[in-house]
């Protein structure tokens, strides 16, 4: 087990370094240039040169890339000629846009995305299987037609429709819930709470068709299974048998799409549901820094969601082991 | 200046549009002038984040705006009558031109003060002007270092320098020496970058943050892309500042909503939506449900810009002036304006001046129907020999720019012209075909004056030259490089008599129009919506925004 899980972390590490040199080597290629976009309206080529050379980007790939890879170790110090920043280890660099270093912005934003990504997980992950185990056991009468309506329904609109939709009812007509945005629970869990209440509201929709689908296809294949009929034959009670048998056979697929689901959302996937209800977390930081060639930005909100996603993967592979006494880890 | 709506507003706002026609029978308060109240505090509900607030850096019409409340300018407009008034602001007065308007001095009032209660003085002023030569405030407009002698050279304070051609002969006067006589320095003057910085609070490129306050409100906290809270600031008078008040207790500026969800929450004028206030205009695909409401009027801001959104045809690459002139009169303006969100857009443009800014003349050189003039268009073609032409066009990769792109490619099919629409990343739009390495045939264009003044418009799309000298960016989009239009130029930019030289712009304007190089579509308006509690919202023609100076929220 541990060095199953060390060779995973290992790997893990592997990958976010290609992931780095990837995205390093993506920005390079593409055709805006940073300093031109700091620059202004109006610029000269000897400005664009000083401004190159004071945000670094007049050195070469290699060692740029090197800076980069040297400060997540050791940290890193920002002479600008007008102010001293010091960004410690591990440094993701400082924002071309803010000046601020690029770790304190995403743990800034993380909490609103681990707030909108866990709450909504949690939500669609237990009623999406609980849909789709009731559509498996009722499979072909009205309680499935209606989960499996549902679900369609729900994977056919779009986040921006259904969030400004239920702004519209929830907070501008009805005036149940206040204007949105993101309270820290730390400020007023209470303000928390009902600030996410339509975030989470508006994912779940998204999210529920597809984990409402996948648990019915998963328990009815399960369904067919020899031991199921042994199980019943034996004498034990459907629920029983749909329970312990059935679906902790059902979830193993179940919990490899949740676990990149959960890493995702978490790392800053949400960035439309973020839009919409004003949440400013890693998605919208990413985009943002898309928008303004902001090249450290990028890279640690490339870095920090892919992190989560390799993480969610390594506990996926453990849990697995753990409900499914078939899989061995060696 | 830049209006930064261009960045990617999520597309496709059915559900506002749809929900328009059955909301909304909401309660609108008249908001009529009366004396102000005071306290409360006033929401401001923006996009995305300012470009910058650092004065010296600060270069979009929100930021500018918004800095208004935080720093005073040497001049700065007065717009409380029914045009902008030009008037002193930390200065005493407009200040004063020598004879052939290179030197021009200030003198600065007494009793305003800094947030800390120390005085703001000359050399303050004179520190906050070096600071725009550094390479780490970059950003802001290029007028200190293209006029100030030595500017050129000039790298910024930070290394202990100073700029011999800005003098404090005393606390309270700065004389600024210019390597040109510029007639309007004055109003360049009235721009974020010509304040004071305290050199002792002054934290370099991460000032945005920390700009520390002459105006009547202060940074209270301001974290980038997400909250910025502006407080009273105690040391602030009324009797020393003509043109700002201090009515609400706190400016609360919520950043980062998607714009539709913003146009939404305003129209519902629902809790906090009451005191609140939009920066950046209403989205495209809002526009004509919240302007056709009329349950909104009063509380609608239809703002006139001095700005002019056009067609530019590269002239180098379409030679014959005959087939230039026939587009001219080939382009159904109501299509191309549909585009943009019909009549609140603004009004058909015929000459590259707006309305709003000095130097305008009224005329029209081509069809008197918005709606164009295909005989005489098909008749231009035949003179130029029918040629059978494909021309590429360069917009936006917005929704609203491709419209436009089809209203373009439509009118001119009839007279033959095929045309290819190349659409372009919209954050990279500028920068792409600013670079004269990327030639289109026609590209898409939009210009805000900087103060208004034709010597913002004209000299700065149509001096032929920058094309050498400025090619990453070049704001010539047709390359026009008329010798007689540069010397034109260079001859105004001497006039000292200010009547004189706005003639000779209008004049200039007419001679530009002469070329068939560009083809002005509309003088641009921006459309913002308040609260219906939000009051002394001034419309701000210059910047082109809901101005806050005199702002104050009902009780």
């Amino acid at each position: 087990m541990l060095r199953y899980l060390i060779r995973r972390l290992l790997a893990a590490v592997a990958i976010l370094l290609v992931i780095t040199v990837i995205t390093f080597v993506i920005f390079f290629a593409l055709p805006s240039d940073p300093a031109l976009l700091a620059c202004g309206k109006t610029c000269s080529p000897s400005r664009l040169a000083e401004i190159k050379h004071s945000l670094g980007l007049d050195q070469t790939f290699l060692k740029q890339f090197w800076e980069f890879f040297k400060g997540l170790f050791v940290g890193r110090d920002f002479g600008d000629e007008s102010v001293h920043i010091h960004c410690g280890a591990p440094c993701l660099g400082i924002s071309f846009q803010t000046d601020t270093p690029v770790l304190t912005t995403l743990l800034d934003d993380f909490p609103a995305d681990l707030s909108l990504g866990l709450g909504a997980a949690v939500f669609f992950l237990i009623l999406g299987v609980g849909l789709g185990t009731v559509a498996a056991v009722r499979r072909g009468k009205a309680a499935d037609k209606a989960a499996v309506g549902l679900a369609l329904l729900g994977v056919s609109v779009q986040i921006y429709f259904v969030g400004l939709l239920l702004l519209y009812l929830f907070v501008d007509k009805w005036q149940i819930l206040p204007a949105s945005g993101y309270t820290p629970i730390t400020q007023d869990p209470g303000a928390w709470f009902q600030g996410l209440i339509l975030p989470w509201f508006t994912l779940v929709i998204v999210y529920l068709a597809l984990y409402t689908r996948l648990t019915r296809s998963s328990m009815l294949e399960v369904f067919a299974e020899d031991y199921m009929r042994t199980a019943r034959a034996k004498g034990l009670s459907s629920q029983r048998v749909v329970l312990k048998h059935g679906l902790r056979a059902a979830i193993t697929p179940i919990i490899t799409i949740f676990g990149m689901d959960v890493g995702s959302l978490i790392g800053g996937s949400a960035v439309i549901t973020e839009s919409v209800f004003g949440i400013n977390g890693i998605g919208k930081l990413a985009v943002d820094s898309v928008q303004n060639s902001d090249l450290p930005v990028i890279l640690g909100t490339t870095l920090f969601a892919a992190t989560f996603v390799v993480l969610a993967n390594v506990v996926v592979d453990v849990v697995y082991g753990l409900i499914d006494p078939r899989v061995r880890l060696a | 200046m830049t209006r930064r709506r261009r960045s990617i507003a999520l597309t496709a706002t059915a559900v506002a549009i749809a929900l328009g026609a059955t909301a909304c029978g909401g309660s609108s308060s008249t908001s009529g002038s009366g004396s102000p109240a005071k306290g409360g505090t006033l929401t401001v509900l923006d996009h995305a984040d300012f470009d910058h607030l650092d004065p010296q850096r600060v270069y979009t019409t929100e930021g500018s705006s918004m800095d208004q409340e935080l720093v005073r300018t040497l001049t700065g407009w007065d717009e409380t009558g029914s045009t902008p008034k030009l008037v002193g602001d930390l200065a005493t007065d407009t200040g004063t031109p020598s004879a052939n308007d290179t030197v021009w001095t200030f003198h600065l009032r007494k009793g305003v003060d800094w947030q800390d209660g120390t005085p703001v003085t000359s050399q303050d002023v004179k520190y906050g002007v070096e600071r725009t030569f550094s390479p780490d405030i970059n950003g802001g407009p290029p007028y200190a270092s293209q006029w100030l002698v030595g500017g050129s050279t000039y790298k910024g304070p930070y290394k202990g320098k100073e700029l011999a051609s800005i003098q404090t002969p005393d606390a309270s006067t700065i004389v600024f020496h210019l390597n040109q006589p510029v007639a309007d320095f004055n109003q360049t003057t009235a721009m974020p970058g010509w304040s004071g910085v305290p050199k002792a609070h002054d934290t370099g490129a991460t000032y945005d943050t920390h700009v520390w306050s002459d105006g009547p409100y202060m940074i209270k906290s301001y974290t980038k892309n997400k909250e910025l809270v502006l407080v009273r600031n105690t040391h602030w008078k009324q009797s020393t500042d003509p043109i700002r008040q201090q009515n609400v207790n706190e400016i609360d500026v919520q950043l980062g909503q998607d714009q539709s969800a913003i146009d939404q929450q305003i129209k519902s004028d629902a809790g906090t939506a009451q005191t609140s206030i939009m920066q950046w205009p209403i989205a495209g695909s809002d526009l004509t449900t919240i302007t056709n409401d009329p349950s909104l009027k009063s509380r609608l801001y239809n703002i006139p810009a001095p700005g002019i959104n056009y067609l530019a045809i590269n002239t180098t690459r379409t030679k014959n002036v005959k087939v230039r002139q026939a587009i001219e009169y080939a382009i159904d303006k109501t299509t191309v304006r549909g585009a943009f969100g019909g009549s609140a857009y603004g009004d058909y443009a015929s000459t590259m001046l707006s309305p709003g800014i000095d130097g305008y003349q009224k005329f029209n050189l081509y069809s008197t129907n918005p709606a164009g003039d295909l005989t005489k268009a098909k008749a231009l073609m035949k003179q130029a020999g029918d040629p059978k032409l494909t021309m590429s066009l360069a917009v936006e990769n917005t929704p609203t720019l491709e419209h436009f792109g089809d209203a373009v490619k439509t009118s001119l099919a009839k007279i033959g012209i095929t045309v290819n629409i190349t659409p372009i990343d919209a954050a990279n739009y500028f920068s792409n075909i600013d670079n004269v390495k990327n030639q289109y045939d026609l590209t898409w264009g939009d210009w805000i004056a900087d103060w208004p003044n034709a010597s913002t418009v004209l000299p700065v799309l149509f001096d032929g030259r920058q094309i050498a000298k400025l090619p990453q960016s070049n704001q010539d989009l047709s390359y026009l490089n008329d010798p007689a239009v540069n010397a034109q130029i260079d001859k105004i930019a001497k006039m000292t008599d200010v009547k004189q030289a706005d003639a000779a712009y209008g004049a200039l304007d007419q001679q530009i129009m002469k070329d068939a190089a560009v083809i002005p579509l509309m003088y641009m308006k921006f459309s913002d919506l308040a609260g219906s509690k939000v009051g002394g919202v001034i419309s701000d023609p210059i910047l082109a925004e809901p101005s806050l100076v005199h702002v104050y929220v009902k009780s």
